[in-house]
């Protein structure tokens, strides 16, 4: 038994020791997901991974609402779910600073309910 | 030893690894339908597309490093090599990565790289 075996460096997960006949491309993230340890190595990729698909995931919804929703948005100042959260994040970086004069540009939501809704 | 398998292979491949994988029985298809996605790197554009595409979102199409063949070649098996650190991820992931974990295998193991070069040359 090698002596690097018990540090927990060398622990490994199921996505360390599986072979190709038992996971592929398709089935990789599925295999991780399923076993209850993961070591650090998937354990930071799975995480990085997932953060990545989100501002993937982002950039395109944003895309979509300047390219197709920038009229309704201009005119009605609609309160769309992205509004919402756009808002929430501008009012909870703003409300550090002294003044938020400027931000009550949309029916925001009244600061108790924010914190609530985390 | 491929049989059976399919896999689609990035131009930034070598075409010797492509190769190895046709002669040992391994069919070749398009991305979205492959079992397997190769990949030596994770900036070129062909990669870049499927990062950026619905399946990879849904965490349905992840790219290996193809310095994973070469992996298997001496060893003429591939029970004998685990896929799941020839991960190749987005180039972002990969740098955050690197500073929490370190070089990925498919950048320390020389021997793999080397075998990788043979083969291409032949
Ligand atoms: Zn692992």
């Amino acid at each position: 038994k090698p002596p690097s075996a018990s540090k927990p460096r060398g622990l490994r997960c199921s996505g360390c020791v599986k072979h190709m006949n038992e996971m592929d491309s398709r089935s990789f993230d599925a295999v991780l997901r399923s076993c209850r340890f993961q070591c650090d190595f998937h354990l930071v990729l799975r995480e990085a991974e997932d953060q990545f698909r989100r501002s993937q995931q982002l950039k395109k919804t944003s895309h979509t609402l300047t390219h197709t929703n920038i009229h309704t948005r201009d005119k009605n100042r609609k309160s769309t779910s992205e509004d919402t959260e756009r808002s929430k994040r501008e009012k909870h970086r703003l409300s550090h600073q002294p003044s938020d004069r400027c931000v009550s540009l949309t029916p925001l939501r009244r600061p108790r309910e924010i914190y609530s809704v985390r | 030893m491929f049989k059976g398998k399919t896999a689609w292979f990035s131009d930034s491949v070598g075409k010797g690894v492509t190769n190895f994988w046709v002669s040992e029985g391994g069919a070749l298809s398009s991305w979205k339908t492959a079992d397997y996605i190769f990949s030596a790197d994770a900036s070129s554009e062909d990669t870049k597309r499927i990062y950026e595409s619905e399946d990879y979102v849904k965490n349905r199409a992840t790219v290996f490093h193809s310095n994973f063949l070469s992996a298997c070649k001496p060893r003429q098996s591939v029970t004998s090599v685990p896929i799941g650190h020839y991960v190749l991820p987005p180039d972002s992931v990969q740098n955050e990565m690197r500073a929490l974990i370190g070089r990925f295998i498919w950048e320390t193991d020389e021997q793999v790289m080397c075998e990788d070069q043979i083969y291409t040359e032949v």
